[in-house]
């Protein structure tokens, strides 16, 4: 008779039914759909966490639509790197940098250690991002942006983009072309983007909000996008796109419902 | 005749040869049932037959029966993501449905996401999930290896998954 094997579990009392010992065949019925399923309902960092469970866990994460993730931390900055492969079904990235919060008086500046966790992505990983090729939303707020990032410019599913407080970010809207699926544009104080407004033209069919403010490198006609068929919110506040108000017939804009413009016209 | 409106019952059989009755309108949440009784995408159908769920045993299968003959007077509410609390009461209000899945065992739970997973019963697969979902909320994989009663990593993938996740442990 074999000696009788004796398991003592480690539990927190709060533990309910999954308490109860379990045939490891049961849990090997799941397929790998059906556990991504169950990895849906869970945040990223509870999916990274299920991933360690098993090699079948692991392919399960992989397969998982994952809804959120916000790279606002340095903790979270190391966690990209490893869910850019790990978990590549990401529906929506947000970056929020250090760089929309005011420094503290008194010297001591606690985002220090992040600023330069920032820096140090933004400088060597930002390109992992690209990983991501389910993503439909991409935040990207006061982060450490600095130079050119053409590899964030490609994602055939991307829907809604923002970029507020990017003043180094080195961009232009002709590269907006590699979001053929882009509905809402929101672009906010980006002084270093530069580019013609009649360039959106290549995305004439899918725009439907276009928010660019604070962005004095932005130049054009808006009359460029006066045919746009679900265009339904124009807004260029303090941008150098001009235009005449006298041009628009009533056959333009038929689809709008708020425009604002700069103060220029 | 349409399947909505149908009034005729049928029987659906479990691997152990156990029947159970249920309106054909309440099974055909089961996409199974419709694709066995040729339902058309208008939702037209002859005469609704009975059908064999090999694949499902009578335990499994009479709480499935259960569920569907219920969701046919009240269905489940949506469930929202991202989940709104971290208890699966919290994220199902309906009374009916938090009992339906009280007390019931691991394996069985187990079972019936296999079974709405096969059966292709979507609402039943979303509240077993988000079931499952909720036990493993928070627990580290090693608890969770215990739980389920998962083979340990050996040391090499102990060791990858450490470098891999570095970030969770200095948390």
């Amino acid at each position: 008779m074999p000696p009788k094997k004796k398991t003592k579990l480690t539990r927190r009392p709060s533990d309910d039914a999954a308490a109860e010992e379990v045939d490891p065949a049961v849990v090997n019925q799941l397929d790998d759909n059906v556990i991504a399923i169950i990895f849906s309902c869970l945040g990223p960092v509870d999916i990274m966490r299920m991933r360690r469970v098993c090699k079948k866990w692991r392919d399960a994460a992989k397969k998982t639509i994952v809804d959120h993730f916000c790279v606002d931390s340095v903790v979270n900055c190391n966690a990209m790197r490893v869910m850019a492969t790990a978990l590549p079904n990401l529906q929506q990235l947000s970056m929020c940098g250090p760089g929309h919060l005011h420094k503290y008086s008194d010297g001591e500046d606690p985002d220090e250690e992040m600023a330069t966790a920032f820096a140090h992505f933004t400088t060597h990983d930002i390109n992992i991002i690209s990983n991501f090729r389910k993503l439909h939303r991409l935040n990207i707020d006061g982060a450490f942006m600095n130079g050119r990032y053409p590899t964030l410019f490609n994602f055939p599913l991307l829907e809604k983009l923002r970029i507020s407080l990017c003043c180094s970010f080195k961009w232009e809207l002709e590269m907006l072309s590699g979001f053929p699926s882009l509905r809402e544009l929101d672009v906010e104080c980006n002084r270093s983007l530069r580019g013609n407004i009649g360039s959106l033209a290549v995305l004439k069919n899918s725009l439907e909000k276009v928010k660019i403010i604070d962005c004095n490198n932005v130049v054009g006609n808006f009359m460029d996008l006066a045919d746009f068929p679900q265009l339904k919110l124009l807004d260029l506040q303090r941008t150098a796109v001009t235009g005449d108000i006298g041009e628009i017939s009533e056959n333009d804009f038929l689809t709008w419902k708020n425009i604002s413009f700069s103060q220029r016209l | 005749m349409n399947a909505d409106e149908c009034m005729e019952t049928i029987k659906l059989t479990s691997r152990g040869g156990d029947s159970f009755e249920l309106p054909y309108a309440a099974a055909r949440l089961a996409h199974v049932v419709r694709d066995a009784n040729d339902e058309n995408d208008d939702g037209d159908i002859d005469s609704p037959e009975d059908v064999e769920i090999l694949k499902v045993n009578s335990p499994c299968l009479e709480k499935v029966v259960e569920f569907l003959k219920h969701y046919h007077e009240e269905a489940l509410t949506e469930i929202k993501t991202p989940l709104e609390d971290n208890t699966f009461e919290g994220n199902v209000k309906q009374e009916w449905y938090q009992n339906f899945l009280k007390g019931i065992d691991q394996p069985m739970l187990f079972d019936l996401v296999t079974a709405a997973n096969f059966m292709a019963i979507q609402p039943l697969l979303d509240l077993t999930c988000l079931k499952v979902s909720c036990q493993l909320m928070g627990k580290s994989a090693e608890e969770i290896r215990q739980i389920l009663n998962i083979p340990k990593l050996t040391p090499e993938e102990e060791e990858t998954a450490r470098r891999d996740h570095r970030w969770i442990f200095d948390d």
